[in-house]
């Protein structure tokens, strides 16, 4: 036996010892009692033995863990956290639907300006689609399951915003050489750019702040009223007369909507 | 680790659900048993700090031992609350068009687990629970049984200091009853552990457990298990 087992029987031992001395005592008056330094001594070896007894503080080492990561594996993390939502199967999806878009568009049209017209429509319908998978509603429990998490909500929102638009604009802009091709200049980038940029926020900021049916409808109905639309305001190519104007309001705009997303202060659940 | 209510008052709409609620949580198990509409769910939402009350305050307090300040309670924010809560709702879902084991790996990163532990972790909690053969299985495949195991180890793969439980053992087998209690039981020794229940059978009769009956959104008893039988007998005739 080990010297701890030893030590154990040893104070079982003088316990039933002590207590065989206190039920002498209650028993029969005259029975000596047992001193009181012995029985706060044995009281203070019984708290000892109940705390080896429990089990080990796993949640502390976790929060010891947590605490010496750095800033670098935090964000890591929480990236990871938030990828997962939408899943690496949806990510492949999605981009293998910008590509079949792409290249169909990029057979179908001999022109380059006809062709990123088109082009540039169908992927913000798609940009539209994806923001609002990944913002899709959630019942009351996942709600609140979503709301008790080691990172913040609007860390967690923030963070899923950034990867959904992230990874579509850099599927975007090599995709529009495709469909330039031998036309590709900075502008066509930025014509791509700034029509994904502005319908992902839109479509995030909307429902971030009326929620996923009320936010794409409005998404969808800014975005119809642009196809249908004579007049081209946010789907610009380099050639038109207010290009630059045009794309560099859609910015600021984009810019000042995604900014209100800080002033919601409150990100509790709101159950009535 | 301790949650204080004082005085708390909770309606959602024009129902009062909850009445003047006064009482304290420490480490342990506390049953909450009422018949339906007793406010046991509107409780357990407040300790999330999903709804705020009307009326009254909660107040999560950690007891920190400071060499210069020496021992205190130190009041914790609402973020802080909520990076240490496992919550289990009543009719758990999970996101039903992901895999156990991508729900649950998404889990563990969002309860902060590092990313070095999150496989191994995942993959204990799956064989524990004995969902491995249906790991890449969409949650709505799932049977009940099965789901209600997911949510309880989302609520538990981080072994929350809080943990708050609405209907645990609901679908469960007596075997998978058995192995989620024994884990609640060990998680019990550092954290506070709040089950709702209805199944006044499945209440240990143990001297660190405790009870709370309400009724009709007031607090009709609170203390230890010994009074179970009572209860269960005023749960029989209500």
């Amino acid at each position: 036996m080990s010297g701890k087992g030893l030590e154990e029987v040893s104070e079982n031992q003088e316990l039933t010892k002590l207590e065989q001395e206190w039920k002498a005592h209650f028993d029969r008056f005259t029975a000596p009692e047992p001193t009181r330094e012995m029985t706060l001594d044995l009281i203070q070896k019984i708290k000892n033995m109940e705390q080896n007894q429990s089990p080990v503080d796993l949640r502390q080492e976790l929060e010891t863990t947590q605490q010496s990561l750095s800033t670098r594996s935090k964000i890591i993390n929480m990236f990871l956290s938030q990828w997962n939502f939408y899943g690496t199967t949806s990510w492949l999806l999605t981009a293998l639907l910008m590509i079949a878009i792409t290249f169909t568009i990029s057979e179908n049209f001999s022109d380059a300006v006809t062709g990123f017209a088109s082009w540039i429509k169908w992927i913000t319908l798609l940009v539209i689609g994806v923001i609002g998978y990944s913002f899709r509603p959630k019942n009351e429990g996942n709600e609140i399951i979503e709301t008790l998490s080691y990172y913040p909500m609007i860390q967690q929102i923030f963070t899923r915003f950034m990867i959904v638009m992230g990874i579509q604009l850099v599927l975007t802009l090599p995709l529009s050489f495709v469909i330039v091709g031998k036309e590709s200049t900075m502008l066509y980038l930025v014509s791509s750019f700034i029509p994904v940029f502005f319908f992902g926020v839109i479509g995030f900021v909307a429902i971030f702040w009326l929620g996923q049916k009320i936010g794409l409808s409005i998404t969808l109905f800014i975005w119809f009223s642009q196809v249908l639309l004579k007049k081209k305001l946010l789907f610009q190519a380099p050639g038109d007369e207010y290009f630059i104007v045009m794309n560099l309001m859609v910015l600021v705009v984009s810019i000042l909507l995604l900014s209100s997303v800080i002033l919601k202060k409150r990100f509790s659940v709101d159950l009535k | 680790m301790r949650i204080t209510l004082n005085n708390v008052e909770c309606s959602t709409g024009d129902t009062t659900r909850l009445k003047s609620i006064t009482c304290s949580f420490t480490k342990g198990i506390t049953y909450i048993v009422g018949k339906n509409g007793a406010g046991k769910s509107t409780l357990l939402k407040l300790l999330t700090t999903a709804i705020q009350p009307v009326h009254g305050e909660i107040n999560y307090t950690l007891l920190v031992r400071d060499e210069q300040m020496g021992t205190y309670r130190k009041k914790l924010t609402k973020e802080e609350i909520r990076k240490i809560i496992g919550f289990l709702p009543q009719h758990f879902t999970g996101h039903s068009d992901m895999s156990v084991e991508k729900y649950i790996t998404y889990m563990a990163y969002h309860k902060g687990i590092p990313r070095k532990f999150v496989k191994k972790s995942v993959e204990h909690w799956l064989k524990e629970s004995h969902l491995t053969h249906v790991k890449r299985r969409k949650i709505r495949h799932l049977s009940g049984g099965e789901r209600q195991k997911v949510g309880l180890i989302q609520a538990l793969i981080n072994l929350p200091r809080i943990c708050i439980l609405d209907e645990p053992f609901e679908s469960l087998d007596i075997e998978e009853r058995l192995h989620f209690g024994q884990v609640l039981q060990r998680l019990s020794y550092h954290s506070i552990i709040i089950i709702s229940t209805h199944l006044v059978d499945e209440i240990r009769q143990s001297s660190e457990d405790k009870i709370l009956y309400l009724d009709e959104g007031s607090i009709a008893y609170f203390g230890g298990t010994e009074l179970l039988d009572a209860v269960t007998q005023r749960l029989e005739e209500a």
